[in-house]
């Protein structure tokens, strides 16, 4: 099944080039970061978004995809997963050193199921067991090695107060683990300055200060030096708090990812003015102690009434629907969330978060050419993804989606409506 | 902290001078006018106002201040907020490492879940604690439970260093820290213990990890093995006499060694749940000790104080804090368990119960334990300059039926208690049950619409209203009046004549002024009637008079059958039997029925649903109702000057029911008699009959009628029943009403039952007229049967007792005189006001007579609106000899017996209708005024506020 589908990716990749001018012709154009555009021509070239518009005319040489009944818009972005890899975590919980790179597999089920729903970009970082648990990477769910897939490598350490046991004892963990490391920089350092001391002092022979920065601290160092990110996971509003406190102390640059238990700190968020992304729950119920009522809470409906800017999540190891990334926007609109912010809350909100905005995440000229071409709207359940492109390449045809003929069957799937002709 | 004192006050200082113009808009000020206030530092005012501004107590003053918001809690009891001197809050606690002098417990405080139980308790102040099980566990911290955020609610973070001693302590895993990449260097290494693991080592370990803090060279963040890597910051703290000591230590060497420990600190200690503190003080005599108490009291739970019998080890018992306190100790106590810090008043008064006077005990939930946390200066006490955490409480703070009915945190309200309680406690000088008992300086405790219970000296729930009224001050029953007309002439012109088949309850409005009016004179209850006329003349329904629904108003739908009985011919009573009779089939299908459904229910008898067809709905043959009315007859042909009147009723059904009378020469004769049955027919033509004593021949005879309708008129013949026969042409003109339209239901007495879809037993059609005959043959109503002859008495006598039916006499004037009639019987009596008569010189009571002779005897007004003056009619009785006691009885207790309702009303006693009446003084005085009516225990009439009824 494996080397069938990678055995289809490599036949599609063949189709376009990246060297070719590539035009879609767009029914509709959402473009999330403007208007969106009826009948509107895109243009790519090297894999770039070169020009879009209503009036832009489509040169002699292009591969023209004619996409003038379907919608047109950008891959989503998520901001946050921990499918795609083995398990999510290891045993220990002190292993910041560890990577997503040396667990990523390009031959998941999950990343095929990401293509198919239009994910361009992903963020694969360890789990939220864990204290530090590592690095991660941004990758797309479409190439045959790591390297191919990846987009950026290092994109930050995995921070989580997730308790096994004590919170108190989790928070206190945290607290030993990251003054360890700020001890062991402040020792670094002076170890620095005294080399640079005896240097001009010319009490030393060596030409440059040699000692290396201990690989299995690196990351920590980084974070505490304002070099790296962390993703910050705070599992309810209980430990919000702490979470805040310890940010501001290290001066850390941090995401954090909020557990559905935090619906109660919107308005702490609002003070905080820290990114924030939620995982993928997005319906959260809750019995009140005193009257035994169990309240159904939205937690992104409320980030929006206290205006934080959050980015969605997708559940890529789950059965549920909350694995589709319409069906997490639908339920934060039903809540009272406008499409708008549905809509960036998965594209331009978290490619923000992942500092990947002048990449990613929108419809803007010099932007990669992430897109999707949807049979109709977004946000509809009926609506299919048709053609996915990733760096102006089309990586996916709904028509030649191997399982999807396996469980629709032939008849059922719509001749291949996108075919790219040579004018 | 570590601030010179200079630069704290000049932050002191400067956060003053902002404070007022930053929280302008909410430091409105306020001002509490308290009934009684304890300021928590042992003052106790009465009618002061606590003055509130910017969350701060202000001051207290003695006159109103003005230009604030007021807030009336003049009926309340004001205390500081209870200050909770040992949770388990902190959310999970306790690490794996044995020695944790860095953990916080705020750092697993919740600030966001809701605390309203606790508040509900009147707790606003809490400890939360770092862990119960680690020998250093880590640093409480104190907080409110209200307040916008964590910042705001935080009184301390860092409170104290809690340490545990004795068993709980050396129970620490076994530390397993593997390293992800051994070697020889940092090498796998097994599992480690960690000490102390007995009583010998832990005050020489704390000593070492103290003595480790105090070194010069100690890093901050500590050094050495992953457990030994803690922050000793918290030690240092300690050391410098910053930080106060919390050890747990249960047996006496644990508390002699807590003490000794802190004395070679020489720092501050609290002692935690100490429980041997009485044998560990009598070596440390004299140490000043501070001691927080859980007491292991649990209101609502079996085993109340968990004993554990197989336990040999001390025993977490209240009276540990009481010996503390007793020795010179300051004690904090606080619940044994989270959960009852609903009721944490009610904890605390069990220690007073044990031995603790109430200012100790309210000051070990305040004050003290606000100064055993070290946040004294905030909370504990309601001083000026305070933290304005109060509570409103409904009575003395340690009082049972005492609750918090608001909680203040910072001067704005975190808790409000909703009053669902109905209960209601009326204190008065004397109280006459009626019940053979009179109890002076009592109480009436009703709830529910019942009487809860009468006695001298209740304790008072909480949420009970409670009216004393003054000394000479007279409970009695509510007055009974047994026939009435109250209700029925709603525009107050007429009196309708009573019909057996009137459905009373269905047209009194329990709204009615005139029922008003009734309560407000003290009756509680009428049984109302229509006028008597005739032989059956009606049923009886049992009112309240001051429901507050229409339900409640109900007492009894049918309550009793009144007839009138006088005539003198011999066997008149027949008809009077005939008419009871005639319910007798209707009883068998009743009972039949009730048979059958019985044994429906068991699951017995599966009833066989007949697939008869549907019964059609009767339909009316004409829209126009030629037949309704009353009628003149006149008769032509007939030997004597004979003719009827009739008032006649169309139903439905094409039925025609209604009474006819027979006229004599002009005269209306006897009573009026049932028609039996009657039919309308398509073509105008009716027929109708009636049995009585018309024709020749004397009773069971039957008079029919048939005609047709003709115009406005009804023409046809009349046929008199008996041996000889006679008939006569007749033609009737309308003496009343107009051919009408005809509504559905136009009056049937007869009401269909609907077929039942489960298969149970049908249920008999209801026949209104005869419905209060069933009732009276199944005794449960009485009759009340009008009368004054002495044969007719006799009869009635005789008839009744034979067949073992409930009756009343009413009037039986001849009885009076001539007891001899009444056959040596004691039927119950009710006579209308004019209890008197003379002759001659002679006065005599009837009514006192009668009750003399041993009868039941009921006054009644026989009035509507003048009904108000049962009470007149008691007094007049009782002016002219009735025995005083007697005479309430027949305006409560006797009726109430006689009607067969003395289950519900009509006396006061534990589990009947809380209706009862406060007169000024002796009820039967018309000098004594109705200060308090109470319907189903609701006060219907208050009068003490306008000093006297309207």
């Amino acid at each position: 099944m494996k080397s069938k589908i990678l055995f289809a990716c490599a036949v599609l990749s063949g189709l376009v080039s990246a060297q070719d001018v590539v035009a879609v012709k767009a029914g509709r154009l959402i473009t999330v970061s403007g208007k969106e555009l009826q009948n509107a021509v895109l243009l790519i070239e090297n894999g770039k978004i070169q020009s879009f518009g209503t009036d832009v005319k489509v040169p002699w040489e292009a591969k023209v995809i004619d996409a003038s009944k379907s919608v047109v818009m950008p891959t989503y972005v998520v901001a946050h997963t921990s499918s795609g890899m083995s398990s999510g975590n290891e045993n220990m919980a002190n292993v910041p050193y560890l990577t997503v790179q040396d667990a990523v597999d390009p031959s998941s089920g999950f990343f095929e199921e990401a293509l198919r729903n239009g994910i361009g970009t992903l963020h694969v970082i360890p789990g939220n067991r864990t204290l530090l648990g590592g690095t991660g990477m941004v990758v797309k769910p479409y190439g045959k090695t790591v390297e191919e897939m990846a987009v950026r490598a290092h994109t930050g350490l995995k921070m989580s107060l997730l308790a096994t046991g004590s919170r108190m004892a989790q928070i206190q963990k945290m607290r030993r683990a990251l003054k360890d490391v700020q001890e062991y920089v402040e020792d670094y350092e002076r170890r620095k300055s005294e080399f640079a001391a005896d240097k001009t002092a010319g009490a030393t022979k060596e030409k440059a200060f040699k000692d290396k920065v201990d690989d299995k601290k690196k990351p920590v160092v980084d974070l505490l030096q304002g070099k790296a990110t962390a993703w910050f996971y705070v599992p309810s509003t209980a430990e919000l708090h702490e979470a805040v406190r310890l940010v501001k102390k290290y001066k850390m640059k941090v995401v954090l990812v909020l557990g559905p238990r935090c619906h109660k700190s919107a308005a702490d968020l609002a003070a905080a003015k820290i990114p924030v992304v939620l995982d993928s729950v997005m319906e959260y119920e809750e019995t009140d102690p005193d009257t035994d009522e169990t309240k159904k809470y939205c937690p992104a409906a409320l980030l929006t009434k206290a205006k934080v800017a959050y980015a969605i999540s997708i559940d890529g190891g789950s059965s549920e629907m909350t694995r589709y990334p319409w069906w997490q926007m639908a339920t934060a609109m039903r809540h009272g969330v406008d499409r708008q912010t549905a809509l960036e809350a998965l594209t331009i909100v978290p490619a923000k978060a992942l500092g990947l905005e002048k990449e990613v995440g929108s419809i803007e000229v010099g932007k990669t050419a992430n897109l999707q071409i949807l049979t109709g709207d977004p946000l509809k359940a009926t609506s299919w993804v048709e053609t996915v492109l990733l760096d102006g390449q089309v990586v996916y045809e709904r028509g030649k989606d191997q399982r999807l003929q396996h469980l629709f069957g032939k008849t059922k799937t719509k001749p291949a409506a996108k075919k790219s002709t040579n004018r | 902290m570590s601030k010179t004192p200079l630069l704290s006050f000049l932050l002191v200082t400067s956060l003053a001078l902002i404070a007022p113009a930053t929280g302008q808009a909410q430091a409105a000020a306020k001002a509490i006018r308290c009934g009684k206030i304890y300021l928590g530092n042992g003052q106790v005012m009465t009618n002061v106002y606590l003055v509130i501004k910017d969350g701060k107590v202000n001051r207290l003053a003695r006159t109103q201040p003005r230009g604030m918001e007021l807030l009336d809690a003049s009926d309340k009891v004001v205390i500081p907020g209870i200050v909770a001197a040992d949770t388990d809050m902190s959310g999970h606690a306790d690490g794996k490492y044995n020695v944790t002098p860095d953990f916080v417990a705020l750092e697993g405080f919740d600030y966001l879940k809701s605390y309203q139980r606790a508040l509900s308790g009147g707790v606003t102040t809490i400890y939360l604690s770092p862990g119960r099980r680690r020998f250093v566990s880590g640093q409480g911290s104190v907080v409110k439970l209200h307040g916008k955020d964590i910042v705001a609610r935080t009184l301390k973070e860092s409170a104290c260093l809690r340490i545990t001693l004795g068993a709980e302590a050396n129970a620490g895993p076994l530390l397993f820290e593997p390293t992800p990449h051994p070697t020889s260097d940092d090498p796998l290494l097994p599992a480690r213990k960690q000490f102390p693991s007995a009583r010998i080592s832990q005050l020489n370990e704390l000593r070492r990890v103290f003595r480790q803090a105090q070194a010069k060279d100690a890093v901050v963040k500590g050094s050495g093995a992953a457990e030994d890597r803690y922050s000793v910051v918290a030690l240092k703290s300690v050391l410098k006499g910053k930080l106060r000591l919390r050890i747990a230590a249960k047996e006496a060497p644990d508390i002699r060694n807590a003490v000794r420990f802190a004395r070679e600190l020489g720092v501050g200690l609290v002692l935690e749940s100490p429980y041997e503190v009485e044998k560990a003080l009598a070596i440390h005599k004299g140490a000043p000790l501070n001691a927080v108490f859980r007491l292991a009291v649990r209101p609502g739970a079996k085993n109340a104080g968990g004993e554990n019998r197989r336990a040999t080890g001390p025993q977490n018992r209240p009276e540990n804090a009481i010996l503390a306190a007793r020795a010179g100790t300051r004690i904090a106590i606080a619940p044994g368990s989270d959960a009852d810090m609903s009721d944490y008043l009610l904890v605390a008064s069990v220690a007073i119960r044990m031995g603790l006077t109430p200012v100790q005990a309210l000051s070990a939930i305040t004050l003290d334990a606000a100064r055993i946390l070290g946040v004294d200066n905030r909370v504990g006490s309601l001083e000026p300059g305070k933290d304005a955490d109060f509570l409103l409480l409904s009575g003395e703070p340690f009082a049972v039926g005492t609750m918090v009915e608001d909680t203040y945190v910072s001067g704005e309200r975190a808790y409000h208690r909703e009053n669902t309680s109905d209960m209601l406690v009326v204190k008065a000088g004397r109280i006459i049950t009626l019940e053979g008992r009179t109890i002076e300086n009592g109480a009436i405790v009703a709830a529910g619409g019942k009487i809860r219970g009468i006695s001298n000296d209740p304790t008072i729930p909480y949420g009970a209203r409670v009216i004393s009224l003054g000394k000479g001050s007279v409970i009695v029953p509510g007055f009974v009046d047994a026939y009435c007309h109250a209700g029925l002439s709603g525009d107050g012109t007429t009196i309708p004549t009573g019909k057996a088949s009137h459905r009373l309850t269905e047209v009194i409005r329990h709204d009615d002024p005139v029922l008003k009016h009734l309560a407000e004179a003290g009756l509680t209850s009428v049984f109302v009637s229509g006028r008597d006329s005739g032989l059956v003349s009606g049923r009886v329904a049992a009112i309240k008079t001051g429901a507050a629904d229409h339900q409640s108003m109900v007492l009894k739908d049918i309550a009793g059958i009144r007839f009138v009985h006088d005539s003198l011919t011999p066997n008149a009573i027949k008809g009077l039997e005939a008419q009871i009779d005639k319910a007798k089939k209707y009883i068998e299908k009743w009972q039949k029925y009730e048979k059958d459904l019985a044994d429906w229910k068991a699951g017995k008898k599966k009833t066989k649903v007949e697939k008869k067809a549907p019964t059609a709905a009767p339909k009316p043959i004409s829209e126009t109702d030629y037949i309704s009315g009353s009628w003149k007859f006149e008769v032509e042909g007939m030997r004597f000057p004979i003719g009827f009147i009739a008032t006649l009723k169309l139903t439905a059904d094409n039925k025609i029911g209604g009474t006819v009378q027979m006229v004599f020469g002009g005269n209306p004769m006897g009573t009026a008699l049932e028609i039996t049955s009657g039919q309308y027919n398509k073509d105008q033509t009716f027929e109708f009959k009636f049995s009585g004593g018309v024709g020749r021949g004397g009773g069971g005879s039957e008079t029919s009628f048939t005609g047709r309708v003709e115009g406005d008129s009804l023409v046809g013949k009349v046929s008199l029943g008996g041996r000889r026969e006679m008939t006569g042409d007749f033609t009737a003109t309308r003496t009343s009403g107009a051919a009408g339209t005809r509504t559905v239901d136009s009056g049937s007495s007869v009401r269909r039952s609907k077929k039942p879809t489960d298969g149970s037993p049908q249920k008999p059609d209801i026949d209104d007229n005869l419905e209060p005959m069933r009732a009276l043959l199944q005794k449960q109503i009485p009759a009340i049967i009008t009368t004054s002859k002495a044969p007719a008495i006799t009869e009635i006598v005789k008839s009744f007792e034979s067949r073992k039916l409930p009756y009343i006499l009413q009037g039986a004037n001849d009885a009076i005189d001539t007891p001899e009639i009444l056959g040596g019987n004691k039927p119950g009596f009710l006579f209308p006001p004019d209890i008197l008569y003379r002759k001659g010189k002679k006065i005599t009571n009837k009514a006192a007579k009668i009750s003399e002779r041993g009868h039941p005897v009921g006054l009644v007004s026989g009035d509507t609106e003048g009904a108000r003056y049962l009470p007149l009619h008691a007094a007049l009785a009782v002016r002219y000899g009735m025995e005083p006691t007697e005479a309430l009885r027949a305006i409560s207790l006797y009726p109430a017996r006689l009607f067969k309702l003395d289950h519900r009303i009509g006396s006061l006693k534990r589990g009947k209708d809380a209706d009862f009446v406060v007169f000024s003084g002796n009820p039967l005085e018309m000098t004594s005024q109705v200060q308090l009516v109470v319907v189903n225990g609701k006060v219907v009439v208050d009068n003490r506020k306008n000093g006297g009824p309207k």
